[in-house]
């Protein structure tokens, strides 16, 4: 029933995780925060702590219970109040799938201009020929169900591990190692000169990467058999792949002087290689988009009708946006990005309240038959299914975030120098959820440690 | 068994009130065996003495540990950087 049992094979899957190609992007925007370095080893920072955090917020308690995430949740959200944390999971699969999908469409019509057949005119055409492609092979794939996503993450990503390795090696051949060390951008396009600000931008979106987690971890900690392996593989895994990825982009993008990661390609690879390196990406993300609408599926099967719906016609429905989202590509990369970053903050203030409840309140001992139990003598069902009291904090803290720091226009609050803003705030939400639910509820009974084995009739 | 029979013991009646809530996995209604089998599975012998039931005293410490290693960092950073 749990398939992982060896520490590499676990820290790989999750390595894995944090090797995406969008990571390639993140890296472009990394460099133009300041200091290269800074940035680099900065986020890898941020991405160790928040993994650590959410380790400790979802990873241990769905490995304890073997139930995932948005289950687990219920013990904090309450059994109705976990469809929020679920409705921000599929609008995240959905939304950052439909992004991949218009990049990769958007690459492969500019791709289509370094080969020697010239296209000219006919870009938009080429996007959304691929779009369509790629929304059909996508729902194709995904339809097979999880078999599938193991063995297109089995290849892609070491592949994309591989080419990171090699532009690193190009970087140091073509440049020396002196101007790979010393390379940032030029000033006049540096998102500030003040050196502890670059720091703390740089852990902060480290800190949101690991944050973005929270909603998958316990889906991969379930399937751990070993206490063993539960913790380090996942932290230092995923931090390392996106800090691998993300900083070889940052590098390259500081030595070439161009941000967009097809124009760095060229210049580093050559325009052979580099086109053909941006092909192998293209192929590689159609891997992250099949895991998205399938985790994005299996999430909305939590709603009861839905559950019951064939698995092919499930996929279908996740990807009917994607129809719509292959003719205006531009404008999904244009305006859905930004609302998407602005989803993601929302998983800071659970995160907060879901480690406050677990080993605050609950002392690590949640009742399971209960998370499943929507009735009023429910343990977890407090008011019509929801806890308020958490509600009220997580939407708190969003409130709070967005006044310290807004992750769109990287406007940021006096303060932020200080400690940034995610991970005080997290220290707020687990203050003030704890301090609140005592006051609201009192002090809950705690589940008993052992239940009996007990028979049930069905 | 023990117990009034015609009275229904909690947990069953929570497994009943269950069976039009939520599900778990691909396809399946909330509390089909799997998911029954799964809850009675975590009451058992077998798994309170597996791994997975022992303490969770290592997987917090070694989560604590990299939060005080990835805190420790960042203030080098800092000092560095800055």
């Amino acid at each position: 029933m749990r398939p992982y049992s060896g520490f590499a094979a676990f820290l790989w899957t999750s390595a894995a995780l944090g090797s995406a190609s969008y990571a390639y992007l993140v890296g472009s925007s990394l460099a133009t925060i300041g200091n290269t370095w800074a940035s680099v080893i900065g986020y890898w920072i941020g991405t160790l702590i928040g993994m650590a955090l959410v380790s400790l917020a979802v990873g241990i308690p769905s490995f304890r219970t073997g139930i995932d995430t948005v289950d687990a949740a219920k013990s904090a959200l309450g059994v109705r109040g976990s469809l929020i944390f679920m409705v921000g999971i599929v609008f995240s699969c959905v939304g950052w799938g439909n992004i991949l999908v218009a990049m990769t469409a958007r690459s492969a019509a500019v791709l289509a201009h370094s080969l020697p057949l010239r296209v000219g005119s006919q870009d938009e055409g080429i996007a959304i020929a691929v779009a369509v492609a790629l929304v059909i092979t996508i729902w194709w794939l995904a339809s097979k169900g999880p078999k599938a996503v193991e063995r297109l993450t089995r290849w892609c990503v070491p592949g994309q591990l591989l080419v990171a390795a090699l532009l690193l090696i190009l970087l140091f051949v073509k440049y020396s190692a002196a101007t790979v060390a010393q390379a940032h951008v030029p000033v006049a396009r540096m998102l500030t000169t003040d050196h502890r600000l670059q720091v703390m931008l740089a852990v902060e979106f480290g800190l949101n990467n690991g944050f973005t987690m929270t909603p998958f971890l316990g889906g991969l900690t379930r399937l751990a058999a070993s206490r063993r392996i539960v913790v380090t593989p996942p932290v230092l895994g995923y931090a390392t792949g996106a800090g691998f990825i993300s900083g070889v982009a940052a590098l390259a993008t500081a030595v070439t002087g161009t941000t967009s990661p097809l124009d760095w390609l060229t210049v580093v690879a050559g325009p052979a290689l580099g086109s053909a390196i941006m092909l192998f990406l293209v192929v590689a993300n159609v891997a992250a988009l099949v895991a998205f609408i399938y985790l994005g599926g299996i999430s909305i099967q939590q709603i009861g009708h839905l559950s019951r719906m064939p698995w092919k016609f499930t996929t279908a429905l996740l990807l009917l946006p994607s129809v719509f989202v292959a003719f205006r590509t531009q404008w999904m990369l244009d305006s859905v990005m930004d609302l998407l970053t602005y989803n993601g903050v929302m998983f800071v203030g659970i995160t907060g309240v879901l480690l406050a409840d677990y080993y605050v309140l609950r002392r690590t001992h949640v009742d399971v038959a209960h998370l499943f139990t929507r009735a009023h003598h429910g343990r977890y069902w407090y008011q019509g299914g929801v806890n308020w009291v958490a509600m009220a904090v997580v939407v708190d803290t969003t409130a709070g975030y967005f006044l310290m720091f807004n992750p769109v226009t990287l406007a940021v609050a006096a303060p932020f120098r200080f400690m940034g803003a995610a991970a005080p705030l997290l220290m707020a939400t687990v203050l003030s959820y704890v301090v609140l639910s005592r006051l609201v509820h009192g002090r809950q009974p705690l589940p008993e440690v052992r239940r009996k084995v007990v028979e049930v009739e069905l | 068994m023990s117990g009034d029979p015609k009275e229904p013991r909690p947990v069953d009646a929570e497994l009943k009130a269950a069976e039009h809530g939520f599900c778990t996995r691909a396809g399946a209604p909330a509390l089909d065996r799997d998911l029954r089998d799964a809850l009675i599975a975590l009451e058992s012998p077998e798994y309170l003495q597996s791994d997975c039931a022992g303490s969770l005293r290592r997987p917090l410490l070694e989560a604590c540990g990299w939060l005080i290693a990835g805190v420790a960092l960042w203030v080098v950073l800092i000092i560095l950087f800055s």
